[in-house]
């Protein structure tokens, strides 16, 4: 099979997925009990408002009625109204993605760019105290949960020391949207950021430091280093470039994988610091029961996912002619 | 799909049996390996700690065996209102008067609970989807395949709050969510495994002499790939374990089951995080250890699977 | 007897992890199960049905969640069988409140100011025509005489008139208990007092009412920023919206009248109290002079009169101008004529619609009002918009041309995941007040902190145990009554809430001075009566302690 073929078949697979994915979010949605007026029983809402709200919002319609109406709306790119809102999902949902993204992005940025090093260094070293310390260190902070990294960072550095803020993305009352260098730019951003990405960043650390110290340790002990290396070339440079080489691949797949655990892990991170992302905005939705903003924001977060591991499968077809077209 | 089957519980009982064979033979990569032995040493700590929890009553012998807490950990104002540690409470008191000792111990049974059967389940899944999947390829790894993409797709927090608000929360129904989201990572590794292992010539021969699909799949093909589903099931008791305390944490645990992940739920909902050190970092700790002695024994078991890590020493 | 397996949760929590609660033991134990005090049937019938008890979960309120496990506890101290099931609030309002599938389930009633007039507690909650799904008479509470004392108070314009049947109807539900009151849960809500002077919080609602909203006041700079555990769904007054909502709206929209920090309702846009004639079904009232909206334009009594007609087309909000048959304007006046005598019409009605522009809402279709977007959100309350970001903050500035100006130039709403995180965020100085009640090791330490304070308040609403009276053994009111005994309502409030709050017995709280019944049938914690009542009603117990129907009953 050619490149060709190969890639338009994971397309289509990839359109099915998506199909998949989707029905099972609807499924699963519609199963959870409840329905987006409990919340209103309380404040004074009358049975035939309940009645009336709920005919408004299609619930009353047979399921695939609902599924069919909903599928139709999300081809054309609609992601409906929030039930609750009564606002378009994608109006809610942009911020509070673009809030989450920049936050685990840096923490995944971080993570990556020290697990990395860090990795590299203890392959080299292998066997020294530095690397045993070294996967000392790293296998416990993968052995921490999330939540309890940020309580003990929050505990030292904003309750204790008093450095950092505990929570929230900005100092309130400034002025709120503009582009995004002044909304993630400024400096009252980054001082907010420092502790959510922080943790993040731990968490995260232990995979590419492991990854690459294996690596590291496979190319130092491939026969054709030694090759290289009687071939008169600087050791470093060879090193250099085929620890780099090899460790891409690797690097990438987990780093499509490691997108989605932190795209779901942000819920914790998010509600230990109190920071409006998306994480947040979901468990939200789920405890309302606004369908339609639930399932879009599943559906960004698995989409993210999804998109991730096919570029990951591309990439690896690119960069290593030798797999084949599976 | 083939059309001869032995049934699924056999050939899983043979899969447990050869695999205590080998844990036995390879337990002696443990001798030298410090951190294995450290991971080891606390791994059977926590185990004692979780069986003998509680008081056991033997009735035919009308013996009980008294448990290690030593108080009910759910007995309201069995001291004062958060009190520090002191003689009778080691660790302290909660908010509302309960032993945080013995919470802590009797927390420890639902880490165990958790961890062992969320890992068995999830690589007993994720094993058996990687070699189907691996072994007869076509349309059928494509299925079983792009179901792992999708289960890669949805992510595990969000997810387990969903099921976890549709079935309820309980312990078996967090350990489902657990699995059905777990058991990804393991077929995806067991797969390609089983992909090389496919090529080989024990493999031909085997198909040679007439041998049925599940005979090759599990007798020949599986023995190969089980020191990586060891290595898998080490690694998923430490997630199951973290992901358990995560949801516990957002308060989505189970309310019967007291534990670690909810310990530290209730002293954040209590808001005393900043005073109640006793109660905070206790289970903290214990969930860190506990998941870090998985981590250096599923360690040591890597250099089983990749001796050639082993041969660097 | 058909029980649903799946759907049932033991209570091991009250054989084992619970275990007997400290403060009851002393006469719990003397209870032995084997061994009732008190003689029951000597024939007896089948077993009493397990009692399905719904209950929040601790994160949605803890104190709740703990008060659930003693209940159970006790329950089954009596005999009964108790299955505790623990639910999120939607997923909690749904069962019991629309579904209706619970035999006992432990809730809270809000005491909004408009609660504070006894309709909604003494008709809506308690009327059999509220019995359908979703409906306040969760109970299915049906009792004849009731009903026509519940029906009498709405046509009493004149108000001691109708105390004595307020007091006479909770009397009889006192007695009947479809609903064991537990508590009004009043508390502290913390704010800074360094940062902030002048709070005002006011009966039910703490620092969440208006008049401390406007009546804060900043020391060092201009601005207050004020701490809720969730966000606010919208601002559009026209949308469904639930009590934070309402808090907020309420500060941006005006009212003809506003309850005051007594629970009255006193003139705002209105110049007076209504003139009510005798037959109690016209009010007229002159609306105030020189009111602006927002943008500037004159607030007049065509506003209003085109308020009241848009309330009346809308789908959510037509049920609460229902009663209006006919309105009249001259000059300033305007006059209400209602169809029927409705005593809370100046409390429940013109203190609760808001007075839209019609320059701006005039030509907006009723189907499409809840969905309208005014992006400036204009009314011509003492706060106006400014700038709103969900899940970030709210931004509202004071509107200077107000008759009542604000005391804060920027008040700014942040909500927060918990009350706990907004309690830190309080200490650490990111926010001001908290419009919730911290838990009581939050509370000591506020107290203990000389840069901040609490706020306490008393409750109109409180929590309590409803029975579903539609099943058994709960339609029969020795069983209610029995089980009433088996709440620790002082415990709740002395050990659990840490003395925040008071114990209750009715329906209208004790801090709704006029309207409460203070001599009506009592409740405590005594399972030694909650057998008597039971043998009284006919049961009897087994050998092993639990509750059968009697052969005669």
């Amino acid at each position: 099979m050619g490149l060709r073929a190969y890639v338009a078949r994971r397309i289509l697979q990839l359109i099915v997925t998506f199909w998949a994915f989707f029905t099972l979010l609807f499924v699963l949605f519609r199963m959870m009990p409840g329905d987006p007026t409990s919340m209103f029983i309380m404040d004074g809402m009358t049975p035939e408002q309940r009645e009336q709200r709920i005919a408004e919002l299609g619930l009353d319609q047979p399921l695939y009625v609902q599924y069919v109406e909903y599928a139709r709306q999300l081809l054309t790119g609609d992601f409906g109204q929030s039930f609750i809102y009564r606002d378009p999902v994608i109006d809610i949902i942009v911020v509070r993605f673009m809030n989450t993204i920049v936050l685990m992005g840096t923490a995944l940025v971080i993570a990556y760019l020290i697990g990395i090093t860090f990795g590299a260094i203890m392959g080299w070293w292998r066997d020294s105290r530095f690397e045993r310390g070294g996967i000392v260190v790293t296998l416990i902070a993968r052995s921490s949960p999330e939540f309890w990294v940020g309580i003990v960072l929050l505990s030292v550095f904003a309750f204790w020391l008093g450095w950092f803020p505990s929570s929230g993305m900005r100092t309130t009352g400034g002025e709120l949207g503009g582009g995004f260098v002044a909304r993630y730019g400024s400096a009252d951003f980054l001082r907010h950021l420092f502790l959510p990405a922080l943790t993040g960043a731990i968490v995260y650390l232990a995979t590419p430091t492991l990854l690459m110290r294996s690596t590291m340790l496979d190319v130092l002990n491939a026969d054709f280093i030694e090759i290289k290396k009687a071939e008169g070339l600087p050791e470093r440079t060879v090193l250099y470039k085929h620890a780099a080489r090899n460790s891409i691949l690797p690097i990438v797949t987990v780093m499509a994988i490691a997108t989605g655990a932190a795209m779901g892990g942000s819920v914790v991170i998010e509600t230990v610091f109190n920071w409006p992302g998306m994480g947040r905005e979901m468990v939200n939705a789920v405890n309302n029961n606004d369908y339609p903003l639930a399932m879009a924001a599943f559906f960004l977060m698995g989409s993210v996912v999804i998109i991730m591991n096919f570029i990951a499968d591309l990439t690896y077809v690119y960069l290593d002619p030798r797999v084949e077209y599976e | 799909m083939s059309t001869e089957r032995t049934s699924p519980i056999d050939s899983a009982t043979g899969a447990v049996g050869d695999g205590l064979d080998y844990v036995r033979t390879k337990l002696e990569v443990f001798e030298g390996d410090r951190l294995g032995q450290i991971g080891l040493a606390i791994l059977v700590t926590f185990l004692l700690i979780g069986i003998f929890a509680r008081p056991y009553t033997i009735e035919f012998l009308d013996l009980t065996i008294p448990g290690l807490t030593p108080h009910d950990p759910g007995e309201r104002a069995v001291g004062g209102r958060l009190e520090s540690p002191s003689a009778d409470h080691p660790l302290g008191t909660t908010d509302m008067g309960r032993d945080v000792l013995s919470q802590l111990i009797a927390g420890t049974r639902v880490t165990l609970i958790v961890g062992s059967l969320a890992a068995f389940m999830a690589v007993f899944i994720g094993t058996n989807v990687g070699l189907v999947s691996a072994y007869f390829g076509g349309w059928v790894d494509d299925v079983l395949m792009r179901i792992t993409d999708i289960v890669y797709g949805v992510p595990f927090l969000p997810f387990a709050i969903v099921l976890v608000a549709i079935l309820g929360s309980s312990l078996v129904n967090i350990i489902v969510a657990i699995v059905l989201i777990l058991w990804r990572s393991t077929a995806r590794v067991i797969r390609s495994q089983v992909l090389s292992h496919k090529q080989r010539p024990y493999v031909e021969s085997a198909q040679a002499i007439g041998a049925s699909h599940t005979r090759i799949m599990y007798r020949h093909i599986l023995p190969n790939v089980l020191p990586l589903t060891f290595l898998y099931a080490a690694f998923a008791v430490g997630w199951a374990v973290i992901a358990e305390a995560s949801l516990s944490f957002l308060g989505f645990g189970d309310p019967n089951m007291l534990s670690w992940g909810e310990m530290i739920y209730n002293v954040y909902t209590a808001n005393a995080i900043r005073e109640a050190w006793w109660w905070v970092f206790p289970p903290g700790i214990a969930i860190m250890l506990f998941v870090m002695s998985v981590f250096f024994i599923g360690r040591t078991l890597e250099e089983v699977v990749n001796p050639e890590l082993r041969h660097q020493k | 007897m058909v029980e649903d397996n799946t759907s049932r949760r033991r209570v091991l929590k009250g054989a084992g992890v619970a275990g007997a609660t400290g403060l009851v033991t002393s006469f719990a134990g003397c209870l032995g199960d084997d061994d009732p005090d008190v003689e029951g049937a000597d024939e007896l019938d089948e077993e009493v049905p397990e009692i399905h008890l719904v209950a929040p979960t601790a994160g949605t309120n803890p104190f709740r969640n703990e008060l659930a496990s003693i209940i159970a506890d006790n329950w089954e101290e009596i005999g009964f069988e108790v299955d505790l099931e623990e639910l999120e609030f939607g997923a909690h309002v749904d069962k019991a409140v629309v579904q209706q599938d619970f035999d006992a389930s432990l809730l809270g009633w809000g005491g909004t100011p408009e609660r504070i007039d006894p309709h909604t507690f003494i008709y809506d909650m308690h009327h059999s025509n509220n019995t359908a799904e979703g409906g306040r008479n969760t109970p299915g509470y049906e009792n004849d005489e009731y009903d026509e004392l519940a029906e009498l108070q709405v046509t009493q314009v004149d108000e001691d008139e109708r105390q004595q049947t307020v007091y006479d109807a909770q009397e009889i539900i006192a007695e009947d208990q479809p609903r064991t009151y537990i508590a009004n849960e009043g508390g502290y809500h913390p704010y800074a007092s360094a940062r902030v002077t002048d709070v005002d919080p006011t009966l039910g609602e703490g620092l969440n009412s208006f008049w401390n909203m406007i009546s804060a006041t900043p020391t060092d700079d201009d601005t207050v920023r004020f701490g809720y555990p969730s966000e606010i769904i919208s601002l559009n007054p026209m949308q469904d919206l639930a009590t934070p909502d309402r808090q907020f709206v309420r500060l941006i929209y005006d009212q003809l009248y506003r309850i005051d920090e007594d629970g009255f309702p006193s003139p705002w846009l209105a110049t007076d109290d209504p003139e009510i004639e005798d037959d109690g079904m016209t009010y007229t009232l002159e609306i105030r002079d020189g009111v602006t909206f927002h943008d500037g334009e004159d607030l007049t009594v065509e506003d209003v009169e085109f308020t009241y007609e848009m309330y009346a087309d809308s789908p959510t909000y037509s049920d609460l101008v229902d009663v209006i048959d006919e309105i009249d304007t001259s000059g300033n006046e305007i006059t209400f004529h209602l169809e029927e005598q409705y005593a809370p019409f100046t409390a429940n009605v013109l203190g609760q619609v808001y007075i839209f522009p019609e320059h701006i809402w005039g030509d907006v279709d009723p189907d499409d009002l809840v969905d309208f977007e005014d992006e400036n959100w204009t009314g011509s309350g003492p706060f106006e918009f400014r700038d709103w970001e969900r899940q970030a903050e709210l931004q509202l500035e004071a509107f200077d041309d107000h008759f009542e100006t604000p005391n804060a130039d920027t008040f700014i709403r942040i909500p927060g995941s918990d009350t706990s995180t907004l309690v830190n965020s309080l200490e650490s100085g990111q926010i001001d007040m908290v419009g919730a009640v911290p838990q009581p090791t939050a509370v000591d330490r506020v107290r203990d902190d000389d840069e901040l304070d609490l706020a306490d308040f008393d409750a109109v609403g409180y929590a309590m145990v409803e029975y579903n009276t539609r099943r058994e053994p709960l339609d029969d009111r020795h069983a209610r009554r029995a089980l009433s005994y088996g709440v620790p309502k002082e415990e709740y409030v002395e050990f659990i809430r840490d003395g925040m709050g008071t114990v209750t017995h009715t329906t209208i709280s004790e801090h709704n001075e006029f309207w409460h019944n203070p001599d009506v049938e009592e409740f405590y914690e005594d399972l030694e009566a909650a057998q008597q009542e039971l043998a009284d009603g006919g049961y009897g117990w087994d050998d092993d302690g639990r509750l059968h129907y009697g052969a005669d009953q």
